[in-house]
């Protein structure tokens, strides 16, 4: 057994407070399991203390680079070594300064030590530069946003994002019969069967993939797009939201804590490439590779909204395809072209990418959505 | 008598008997089983398919020479399916038999709603078995289970208490070590995690699969064992859609020992490429691009008998 140093208590609870403000989460009763263990530990090798901080802070691999950084700054004061600290931008829409170097940003780090909190907030603020950047044309598209909005999403949504999930609940009709509660209700009569009971499989909600292509061909839909996507999010909080040209970016975060107007402000600075070229089949192979075991599965629906021009490898894509395929349960491609009068789909990306859609619908305005919820009804009967 | 050393003693103890039971570990690994045991609290672990993630419990069930309790995680699982459920054949069959028997449906409640009567699922079975000595319960692929799992899966690892409305409240003298695994199929949520101590297991370095599969296949070549090694390392920098794990390692080396190979060359590779590769795509990768060209593909046959730089 090691007594505690006289710092040690306190600075593992700074250092909690600065992980904390790079969004890694610390319960209380992980600064207790760190105090607990330091008794168990050889204090004076640096690793098992990195370890026992880790294994006990930490609980999603995603952190576990921002917390190496962190331990590195904070506890070893190696601030040469320190990379860029991996966050999201300020949904509030910081515009940071192109002059700001990673050290600046070290050098705030290490002031933390020095109770700087401000310097802590300044460190998850960064430069992002989009040469394509130029906003958002708001006055293209009127911007709805009324309850009677979301509730028709809702309504269009239903039969699609409900399953029959495996888990029972217990129903007075049915065709199960459910020997559990029929035990206990009749031992009233001595064990007789007098009354029944029922159980039937409880419906579970199926989980949309939205990915969003925001090129310079799709701007003009961006904005009534992005209404469907947070009206979709309201609807079910675990929708995951991507929205790609020439890299993916994940926007799920945004649409979870931002309102609408947040939202269109900070989504061009966090989107990278935002309005540049197209690479369906290399932003696919994105998700598959980060995202694809946890969100890629036999429950999920898959939605594409894009116009189909690309501009990547097309062997690529048509292999993405086909993996997208295999893996989830529906695709649906949603094609602002397709409404134009005399459009095919001929274009080398749509073409290749088709075999491999079960839907294939127009969507100019708002009210082209309508047209999906037939076909919605259908994917479930 | 010399007295057989207690494996957590040390993370150096707890290394070395691992290493014993053929499981090859790193500190970190180490570390973190051995605070869990300590601070008494479950290890998540978290990783690739193939890494070792399950195979941790049972090496640790069989190094402290304990029970393994196993709960398979799977969608629809439920309390009934984890903690207890009762014998409802049985019960109407009593019920059948002492129809006769002028009992009162109390008596006759007790009767059914007995131990005799009781089927212990996984999670009781950890709960009463730690009455006696410490097991290990594995609560594999939690993923796979829905949320609600989850929330019950809380309630039972911050105590270990079960209570059965008809026989009482049974608690653990002994806590069980536990250990959860996930492929991370979907996000675990927080509060179960903050209750575990968190590892994510990554692929290993050469020199830990190297000993891995001399530990595990002691049969096969020296040669034989660097030249897989090496493929495999080199094969997971490729662009494929599912990562060869280090159990596809193994089975690969115990087929090629099988196939009495003591050379891994272009042919043998085609022939057996079905031990590593599990998807068509991937397949089809390795023959067109990745085998086609000759730099990689050198790179990945290495040269038998010496050790490839990485």
């Amino acid at each position: 057994m090691r007594p505690l140093s006289d710092g040690l208590g306190p600075n593992i609870v700074r250092f909690g407070r600065l992980l904390e403000e790079n969004d890694i989460s610390v319960s209380f009763s992980s600064v207790l399991d760190v105090l607990r263990g330091i008794h168990l530990i050889d204090i004076s090798h640096v690793d098992e203390f990195y370890h026992l901080l880790r294994f006990t802070v930490v609980s999603r691999k995603e952190d576990i680079e921002a917390f190496d950084t962190l331990f590195q700054a904070f506890w070893l004061d190696n601030a040469e070594a320190v990379p860029e600290i991996p966050c999201m931008p300020d949904v509030a829409g910081y515009e940071g300064d192109p002059q700001e170097s990673p050290h600046k940003q070290v050098s705030d780090l290490k002031s933390t030590r020095d109770n700087g909190p401000d310097s802590v907030k300044e460190l998850s603020l960064r430069y992002s530069p989009h040469p394509l950047y130029q906003g958002i044309r708001k006055e293209k598209v009127d911007f709805v946003e009324s309850q009677a909005f979301y509730e028709s999403i809702c309504t269009l949504l239903h039969p699609l994002t409900t399953r029959l999930g495996r888990r029972y609940q217990y129903t007075i009709h049915g065709k199960e019969i459910s020997l559990r509660k029929i035990l206990r209700k009749n031992m009233q009569f001595g064990g007789e069967l007098v009354l029944l009971d029922f159980k039937k499989k409880k419906p579970k909600r199926r989980r949309i993939l939205f990915l969003c292509d925001v090129s310079g061909s799709m701007d003009i839909y961006t904005l009534m797009i992005i209404q469907f996507v947070h009206a979709l999010k309201k609807v079910d909080r675990k929708t995951e939201i991507f929205f790609f040209s020439t890299e993916l970016t994940r926007v799920t975060p945004l649409f979870d804590f931002g309102g609408f107007p947040s939202i269109v402000s900070s989504l061009p600075e966090v989107v990278s490439d935002w309005k540049g070229g197209t690479r369906i089949g290399h932003c696919l192979s994105r998700l598959t590779e980060t995202h694809g075991s946890r969100l890629l599965t036999s429950n999920a629906i898959v939605m594409i909204f894009s116009d189909g021009w690309d501009r990547g490898e097309i062997d690529l894509l048509t292999g993405q395809m086909a993996y997208v395929k295999r893996r989830t349960y529906k695709i649906i491609w949603l094609n602002p072209l397709l409404g134009t009068e005399g459009y095919q789909p001929i274009c080398q990306g749509m073409s290749a990418a088709l075999p491999y859609v079960d839907y294939f619908l127009p969507v100019t305005n708002l009210h082209d959505l309508q047209f999906l919820e037939k076909t919605l009804e259908k994917m479930v009967t | 008598m010399m007295t057989e050393k207690n494996p957590f003693s040390s993370i150096d103890e707890l290394m070395r008997k691992l290493e014993e039971h053929r499981y090859v570990t790193d500190r970190p690994l180490a570390t973190v089983i051995y605070l869990s045991y300590h601070l008494k609290k479950p290890i998540f672990l978290e990783g690739e398919a193939g890494v070792g993630k399950t195979e941790v419990a049972l090496v640790l069930s069989e190094m402290i020479n304990t029970r393994l309790i196993r709960l398979q995680c799977y969608e629809g699982l439920d309390a009934n399916s984890a903690l207890y459920e009762w014998n409802y054949p049985k019960q109407l069959l009593r019920i059948k038999m002492d129809e006769q028997s002028n009992k009162s449906p109390e008596e006759l409640g007790h009767v059914i709603y007995s131990e005799p009567y009781l089927i212990k699922r996984p999670l009781l079975e950890a709960t009463l078995s730690s009455q006696g000595d410490t097991p290990v319960l594995l609560i594999d692929e939690l993923d796979r289970a829905d949320e609600e799992f989850e929330a019950f899966l809380l309630e039972i690892l911050s105590d270990f208490q079960v209570s059965i409305p008809e026989i009482g409240t049974l608690k653990a003298t002994h806590k069980p070590i536990v250990v959860i695994t996930s492929n991370r199929t979907r996000d675990i949520h927080d509060a179960l995690k903050r209750r575990c101590l968190y590892h994510w297991i990554d692929y290993p370095s050469f020199e830990k699969e190297m000993r891995i599969v001399k530990a595990r296949v002691p049969d096969v070549e020296e040669s034989l064992a660097q030249q897989v090694t090496n493929f495999m390392q080199n094969i997971r920098q490729q662009d494929l859609m599912k990562k060869p794990g280090v159990s596809e390692t193994l089975d690969w080396a115990e087929a090629l020992l099988q196939l009495h190979k003591d050379v891994l060359d272009e042919e043998t590779v085609k022939q057996t490429l079905g031990c590593i590769l599990k998807y068509r795509e991937d397949i089809l990768k390795f023959k067109t691009s990745i085998w086609a060209d000759s730099a990689t593909r050198e790179l990945l046959l290495g040269d038998p008998g010496k050790r490839h730089p990485r």
